[in-house]
């Protein structure tokens, strides 16, 4: 498990002054997590993390004594010297994870534009050891860390930085790659929006059964569908019942936490409801082709009807004209 | 635990567990994390690197290889071959990354373009646990489909 950030993406802010925010997040994150994350270097890459995913290693810093500032403060050097790259730019954040007496390495990264779509604005993990295969396993091995890393993260720390510009949308905690299309693989959530949860379990039931459920939803917009289940009597209970039934417990103070109990809670949570909520309601809605034949019906009847009246118009003009 | 490198071209001649530190030692690899599963040498002359994941996430099983190959050709050691074993992409990785099944090439979706670490000609290869024979099975007999694109 690792965690991945997403922050809103309208902002009225300018890419500069965007990057530099994140930034900043990133230097709250790592407050936060200063007991358990030790950052020991910073990396700033052109166009991707990687040389083999055609990445440019524009510089590589190393922490000088305990002042962290000055890997943040570098990677700001590095977004003002090289502003035509601003939106390019990722920054990698290595360190050690120490959790009880494991120590392990592992980043916080920066995504750039391009990348944030796969691994979010902020990602974080282990590299994976013999004995950890992510920071799931290694979290795990103390009781105390768990619930500092989890449960008081996803809780306060969105709280902390609410006055921050651009907020916290998400907070994903799960196993390998966790994502609004792969809500089966989280172990914790923060959404800033309580409907925010069924709209990922939509996009993610979208994605796991390919084109035919994507046809159904095509005419409509996420919002108005996760509103309208929203305006149906009693599914806020019916959700609540699946939740408890899955042994995922959910916080609610404006925004939502939802932390399950099991590895499989979420898999089996997000099953149930695509099969008992979104697939039948896939099934339910008028599709594309119903929605098409529609509007040429009413097309067909209006243009039929302004025919004849063009023909009988026509018709009395000649009468007139004799 | 390890064990041992996927026998792709048969049983490997020599085997490193580079999850034992004084196996990395005497490769001169180092202890940050960003080091691969194994190396092996195969009879057919394969130096291979090898990267098992159980998580599904592929970038960092990229990274774990690149930091790897990059510090074992620093050593004057050989690598002709990269491989990533794992159960499957996450979603989102799916849309990023598309594994060419005859060739088993990992390719950035959107370029269409075989990845590659910098000092070695064959593109990364990636088998699934589920297909492990058969991937295996295609590697041996198209050995000529390492060098497309």
């Amino acid at each position: 498990m690792g965690f991945v950030i997403s922050l809103e993406t309208r902002t009225e802010l300018r890419p500069l002054e965007e990057a530099e925010a994140k930034l900043i997040l990133a230097r709250k994150i790592m407050d936060y997590l200063r007991s358990y994350f030790v950052p020991k270097a910073l990396e700033s890459w052109s166009i991707a993390p990687l040389e083999s995913l055609d990445g440019k290693l524009v510089e590589r810093v190393s922490r000088r004594g305990s002042d962290m500032e000055s890997l943040i403060s570098s990677a700001k050097a590095i977004l003002e010297s090289r502003p035509w790259e601003v939106d390019t730019l990722t920054f990698k954040i290595e360190g050690e994870w120490i959790i009880g007496k494991n120590r392990v390495g592992g980043y916080l990264t920066i995504h750039n534009k391009e990348w944030r779509s796969t691994y979010g604005d902020l990602e974080s993990n282990i590299y994976p050891t013999v004995e950890f295969s992510d920071l799931a396993s290694l979290v795990k091995t103390d009781k105390e860390a768990e619930t500092r890393l989890v449960s008081d993260f996803l809780r306060d720390f969105p709280t902390k930085v609410y006055r921050e510009t651009p907020k916290v949308n998400r907070i994903y905690f799960g196993f390998g790659v966790p994502s609004r299309i792969d809500v089966d693989s989280l172990v914790a959530v923060y959404y800033s929006s309580d409907v925010a949860f069924i709209k990922d379990c939509l996009y993610t039931t979208k994605e796991e059964e390919g084109p035919k459920i994507k046809e159904s939803f095509e005419p409509y917009k996420e919002n108005f569908i996760v509103n309208g289940l929203k305006q149906v009597p009693a599914f806020q209970e019916y959700l609540d019942g699946l939740l408890s039934k899955h042994n995922v417990s959910k916080e609610i103070v404006g925004s939502m936490t939802l932390h399950a109990e099991g590895k499989d809670s979420f898999k089996t949570l997000f099953d149930e409801i695509s099969n008992e909520i979104i697939k039948p309601l896939a099934e339910g809605l008028p599709d594309k082709d119903a929605i098409l034949d529609r509007i040429r019906v009413a097309l067909v009847e209006k243009t039929t009807r302004q025919a004849k009246l063009d023909f009988g118009n026509r018709r009395r003009d000649r009468t007139d004209e004799s | 635990m390890f064990r041992g490198c996927t026998p792709v071209f048969g049983k490997p001649e020599v085997e490193y567990d580079l999850n034992d530190p004084e196996q990395r030692d005497k490769l001169g690899i180092s202890h940050d994390g960003k080091y691969a599963d194994g190396y092996c040498h195969f009879r057919n002359c394969t130096w291979l690197v090898e990267e098992r994941k159980g998580a599904h996430h592929i970038k960092v099983a990229i990274e774990q290889l690149e930091s790897t190959v990059k510090q074992l050709l620093a050593k004057g050691h050989k690598v002709t071959m990269t491989i990533i074993r794992m159960q499957k992409f996450s979603r989102a990785e799916q849309r990023r990354f598309y594994v060419d099944p005859r060739s088993h090439n990992v390719r950035l979706s959107k370029k269409a373009k075989d990845i590659r670490i910098a000092g070695i000609d064959t593109p990364v290869k990636v088998v699934f646990e589920a297909n492990l024979e058969h991937d295996l099975a295609d590697l041996r007999e198209n050995p000529w489909a390492s060098l497309s694109v």
